[in-house]
């Protein structure tokens, strides 16, 4: 699977195939997708276990959900990827966060440097540059709110500032962010 | 702050996953309802997706496929009302997907009503009927409503509940009261709940059964997975 890339797989047609009971499509999205959502899932709960349960759900989800997919609402890609986020949040919201962090992998990645993030999105990506408009610690709270699933709470907690600070940076750094983004 | 403003913020914040549960579940509700929203909660993933291809890759394990072959191969309504605490994963997982975009899955609605109910002698003839559905669109159970407020509730497939869990039946006529417990059941099977003080049941009213800790909603509200759920509708 190594080395494929999403881009080779008309997501919206296999998804389409994958309604009409096409297991070879479903296939086909996972040679392609299944080691990146892997990686979406394990920065947000953490654990390989945990985030191939998230990446099975979300597949699962993808075969019995594909009728009710409408390209004209959003790529297949991102589609797909919603899944596997939403699944692994649920994840996260079972547990306390105690329990995920039972390895390195916490560190590796709570430690990550979310600016060097945005240094590997394409230069002149329209999410980049609006990201980079933000001021920093807008920035790093979404960031950990989307990359990292974490709540308000686990945010005010690591950046050390009042929940309400960081409920309306979030809600303003989004509307920039729509702004700049349109 | 304008109201266009407003929608966007709140959506961007359900996609954030960022909201506490309960309005995580009335924003699930608005995705079905609410075009604009489920429009704008679309607009903020294809917005945000930069980060996920940013995802450092991880090679899944070599079971990871033939678990999911397996799943994929097993019947529906089995897998989603798995009993026990083995998986509550996916029933979380219904909880989400019920509000999804992609649903049109508000339940193909069928029957019937009648102004009827307001006659004498028609307390037998329900005023509104819904077909519940699973989120896989699974017929699951009808209801029946009746102008007394009491509900008929039909299952059309067996669900295993874990001895753990007690399913709770609910409905929804404004969305400023909330979803109002109808009553709670150990077993799905015929039953009529009888619960007064309902309001005569209206066209487009919500029914659904959850999946609730023994003995029915600590809450009050809906807290476990939707198994099943569908629009009451009015007759031709």
């Amino acid at each position: 699977m190594s080395g494929m890339t999403g881009r080779d797989v008309d997501h919206s047609a296999a998804i389409r195939a994958c309604a009409a009971g096409d297991e070879v499509s479903l296939r086909a999205l996972y040679e392609a997708e299944a080691a990146t959502m892997l990686g979406v899932a394990l920065r947000i709960v953490r654990r390989r276990d945990l985030a191939e349960e998230a990446v099975h759900d979300a597949f699962l989800q993808i075969w019995r959900k594909a009728h009710q997919f409408d390209a004209k609402l959003g790529s297949g890609r991102t589609w797909m990827f919603a899944i596997v986020r939403n699944r692994a949040l649920n994840i996260v919201r079972d547990r306390s966060r105690e329990d995920l962090v039972d390895d390195e992998t916490f560190e590796a990645v709570a430690g990550g440097e979310h600016d060097d993030m945005l240094l590997r999105m394409p230069e002149r990506d329209a999410l980049r540059l609006c990201l980079e408009r933000l001021e920093k610690p807008r920035r790093t709270s979404l960031i950990l709110a989307y990359v990292e699933g974490f709540s308000h709470g686990e945010i005010a907690g690591r950046l050390g500032v009042p929940l309400g600070t960081v409920k309306a940076w979030i809600r303003r750094s989004l509307i920039a962010l729509k702004e700049c983004m349109a | 702050m304008s109201a266009d403003r407003d929608l966007d913020a709140r959506a961007g914040e359900f996609v954030l996953g960022l909201a506490d549960e309960a309005e995580m579940a009335r924003m699930e509700q608005d995705m079905d309802r609410d075009p604009a929203f489920a429009r704008a909660v679309n607009d903020w993933r294809e917005r945000l997706s930069g980060f996920d291809r940013l995802a450092e890759p991880l090679e899944p394990s070599a079971e990871l496929w033939e678990r999911i072959r397996t799943s994929v191969a097993a019947k529906p309504v089995q897998q989603v009302i798995r009993p026990g605490a083995a998986r509550p994963s996916l029933w979380q997982s219904l909880s989400f997907w019920r509000g999804s975009a992609f649903a049109g899955a508000l339940a193909c609605l069928v029957l019937a009503l009648g102004l009827g109910a307001t006659l004498q002698g028609t307390a037998r003839t329900p005023v509104v009927v819904a077909i519940l559905e699973a989120d896989d669109s699974t017929p699951g159970a009808i209801v029946e409503a009746f102008a007394d407020g009491s509900v008929l509730l039909r299952p059309l497939q067996p669900v295993d509940v874990p001895d753990d869990k007690t399913l709770q039946v609910w409905t929804l006529w404004d969305r400023a009261v909330g979803p109002v417990p109808l009553g709670t059941l150990g077993s799905l099977e015929r039953t009529r709940l009888e619960r007064g003080g309902q309001p005569v049941p209206q066209d487009q009213q919500l029914y659904e059964i959850t999946l609730e800790p023994k003995g029915g909603s600590p809450t009050g509200r809906p807290t476990g997975p939707i198994l099943y759920k569908g629009l009451a509708s009015s007759p031709l």
